[in-house]
């Protein structure tokens, strides 16, 4: 630790050069501006850090083997939990990991709504990570504009779902109940006031000169490097690279909507910024597509073993009762084979590896988490900086601890 | 004629038309056990010996320069001839492609990986999971220690002869309203 | 009550008891300590539609020795507990310990190794409130439940040292 004789600004000719040390410092993982439990123990030459290494698993609750313990529908719920900001993009890659197992499609109106909920869970999620980048950077009103249209966001969620954030709505088979009526005109009321609030946080951050000397050119990576080190999403598109799961290799219907992806060049704190508030637009875009043009039919997938009938039959017909009981009680069998499904939540690439031995159980769930590989990524990105630029670094990683640490 | 049929099958299985596992197999001959497709999605059975100069061969000449995981899993009531095997997911941005590898361990017991991280060095958080869920050892990392779990804890997690160790639920405080027969145990 | 009429109006006489009773309860600053979903629903109650200070707890304070109110807002990991315990020991009194979640009440979804089944198990708690993750009218509510149980109990908590407990 202890550096002798190191040239430095405070050496002088009458008192010789000058012994410094680097100072070990402990951040968290109780602390304000590390978004989750998150430990880091940064190694500072005065102000400046020159390492810093992540320390996890306070918040690690062995979700992956919970889940081979319990049905393919029951682990469900437990997917909601992991990344916590977005639960229905956890939901999503699950359930069309599990789909993709049974080789099994859903109906177009069902991916569409799907990807209408996905999207708005996108922009819940941008708005959460937006407040609280805010926040750690002392803009206190950002936080409070954010949470106001999350508010509205969640209302439909709990309206939809019954819950305001762990929805477990997306299902095997398609969603779990039927979209209430007013759904579609609460969206579109939301939607349309939607974009001047954007324009609102940019007012607020954008020309911000505050904001700007705080994240611009600080703690940049390259997209060699971003790519080396396994970062994906939008932290990835940040420095340049064009690589966006939905455009590249689209599941759900994504093939059918209009977006742009938005595309950083320097990686730094302030284009991580950036491609997020662009991508909070293109998800209105889509929203609106998918509003303006859901299509009519079915909702769920007709496979009765997978997918519960309806409750009504339940009094008059013989076999649906038993493919109820034989599903809620036994569950489905999933052909044996293994599976690795990606979608693009805020994060990045959420990839679920899901191992089945035919069982109704699921035999291994490996969920490959965008949060861990961008947080790893952090020793690199902050090398030499000051320590306020590693809390925006923080911020703008987005990181949620939940799914890091599983 | 049965011959035919057969061989013309063998060529039309996608595995085997893939660019990728053939460039494999043309470079690393024995070392590629097998290639599997399931549900449009190929993995390949790579030997442990071949690991790294396959994983630089894959990034470098083929193009798969993000590695998404790299997963251990515990194959011990699958009826696999290994019980341990490191899964990698790599995937080539150009190109839009996936592909897994799945390279077993030799050792039952003990079971030892060659590490990638150098070259991908965001293997290493990876690697560092997989040895604290599974106890796969990678040889070459940088740090091995436990991430997740608490320092100090014994046993590998994920391991399916380690228990999930559910508390027993036990209902409590059950009083029986009046006029009710009491409940039996 | 004769002073009271002496100086008209402009003094109001009660025990010292309830006046300081009557601070603590409506300045309840609690410290941050959200661990997972719980804590984005906290975050959510300090927002503007909830707002939270509307009850006294203006500030979630980053440093525990200036908290009054420990909420233990998400699921408690065994790395973890020891943490957990020592920012409690952090604290001054008087503290008050809300157990917010299913997973900080009774380990939740999660019944397996890697849990605190119940923060309780670590921490004495006062007030649990149940959700997953609990509305923030629910937290509202635990807190209000919480200024009244401050009003109801003594000054001085008869508890025994840290080290012993």
């Amino acid at each position: 630790m202890a550096q002798e004789t190191r040239r430095s600004p405070l050496d002088s000719d009458l008192l010789g050069p000058i012994r410094t040390e680097s100072l070990t410092l402990n951040m968290g993982p109780q602390h304000p501006s590390t978004h989750g439990v998150l430990r880091l123990v940064l190694e500072m030459e005065g102000e400046t850090a020159i390492s810093c290494k992540p320390v996890i698993g306070y918040l690690h609750t062995g979700i992956e083997k919970n889940m081979e313990v319990k049905t393919y529908n029951k682990a469900l719920p437990m997917t909601d939990r992991m990344d916590y900001l977005a639960p229905l993009s956890n939901n999503l890659g699950y359930v069309l990991a599990v789909e993709r197992l049974l080789g099994m499609e859903v109906p177009r109106r069902c991916r569409w709504l799907r990807v209408l909920l996905t999207e708005l869970t996108r922009i819940q999620s941008h708005l959460v990570w937006l407040g609280t980048h805010g926040l750690d950077l002392g803009a206190m009103t950002v936080f409070l504009y954010c949470f106001r249209e999350r508010e509205v966001i969640l209302k439909i969620f709990e309206k939809v779902s019954g819950v305001r954030m762990m929805t477990s709505y997306f299902r095997v088979g398609g969603v779990a109940r039927k979209p209430y009526p007013e759904f579609f005109d609460d969206c579109r009321r939301f939607l349309s006031t939607f974009p001047d609030r954007v324009d609102e946080y940019e007012e607020l951050l954008t020309d911000n000169p505050i904001y700007r000397r705080r994240t611009e050119g600080v703690c940049p990576i390259s997209g060699e490097a971003a790519v080396a080190w396994g970062i994906t999403g939008p932290c990835l598109r940040a420095s340049g690279v064009d690589y966006d799961i939905r455009k590249r290799e689209p599941y759900c219907g994504y093939e059918e909507f209009d977006f742009e992806v938005p595309l950083g060049r320097n990686g730094d704190v302030l284009d991580r910024y950036r491609v997020r508030i662009a991508e909070m637009r293109q998800s209105h875009r889509i929203c609106m597509q998918a509003l303006d043009g859901m299509p009519e039919g079915p909702l769920m997938s007709d496979d009765r073993k997978v997918v519960p009938p309806p409750k009504e039959q339940l009094a008059y017909d013989m076999e649906a009762l038993i493919h109820h009981f034989k599903i809620f009680t036994e569950g489905y069998h999933v052909p044996a084979g293994e599976v690795y499904q990606v979608i693009e939540s805020p994060r990045g690439e959420l990839g679920y590896y899901i191992i089945s031995d035919g069982s109704p159980k699921p035999y291994k769930v490996k969920v490959r988490a965008p949060s861990f590989s961008n947080l790893f990524a952090l020793p690199e990105i902050v090398r030499g900086s000051l320590v306020g630029d590693v809390v925006a670094a923080i911020g703008s990683l987005d990181i949620v601890l939940g799914e890091i640490d599983r | 004629m049965i011959e035919e049929t057969q061989e013309s099958a063998q060529a039309a299985r996608p595995e085997d038309a893939d660019p990728d596992v053939q460039a494999l197999r043309a470079r690393f001959g024995g070392a590629v056990l097998a290639a599997r497709e399931h549900r449009g999605q190929i993995a390949v059975e790579l030997a442990s010996s071949a690991l790294p100069e396959a994983a630089r061969f894959l990034r470098d000449e083929r193009g798969f320069k993000l590695l998404s995981y790299v997963a251990g899993v515990d194959r011990l009531e699958l009826p696999e001839e290994h019980r341990f095997k490191a899964s990698y997911a790599l995937l080539d941005m150009a190109r839009a492609k996936r592909l897994r590898l799945d390279v077993p361990c030799e050792d039952d017991l003990e079971p030892r990986l060659p590490s990638v991280t150098s070259v991908w060095p965001g293997a290493a958080s990876h690697e560092a999971e997989a040895y604290d869920l599974v106890g796969i050892v990678f040889d070459g990392h940088p740090d091995l220690q436990r991430i997740l779990t608490p320092e100090g804890m014994e046993g590998h997690p994920h391991r399916k002869d380690f228990d999930v160790s559910a508390e027993p639920v036990e209902f409590t405080f059950r009083e029986t309203p009046k006029g009710k027969p009491e409940a039996k145990e | 009550m004769g002073l009271e009429e002496k100086l008209e109006g402009q003094v109001v006489l009660g025990k010292a008891a309830d006046v300081i009773k009557w601070a603590r309860k409506n300045s309840i600053w609690p410290a941050l300590f959200g661990l997972a979903c719980c804590a984005i629903e906290m975050m959510s109650t300090s927002a503007a539609k909830y707002d939270i200070s509307r009850f006294g707890a203006e500030v979630f304070r980053a440093s525990p020795r200036q908290a009054d109110l420990m909420i233990v807002a998400g699921r408690v990991s065994r790395k973890m507990a020891p943490v957990l315990r020592q920012i409690y020991d952090q604290m001054p009194e008087p503290k008050w310990v809300i157990s917010m979640g299913a997973c900080a009440s009774t380990g939740g979804v999660f019944n397996n190794y890697a849990l605190v089944q119940g923060v309780d198990e670590v921490v004495p708690v006062d007030i649990y409130v149940p959700g997953c993750p609990p509305r923030p009218e629910t937290l509202i509510d635990g807190i209000l439940k919480l200024q009244k149980k401050i009003e109801a109990e003594g000054l001085y908590r008869d508890r025994a040292p840290a080290s012993q407990a």
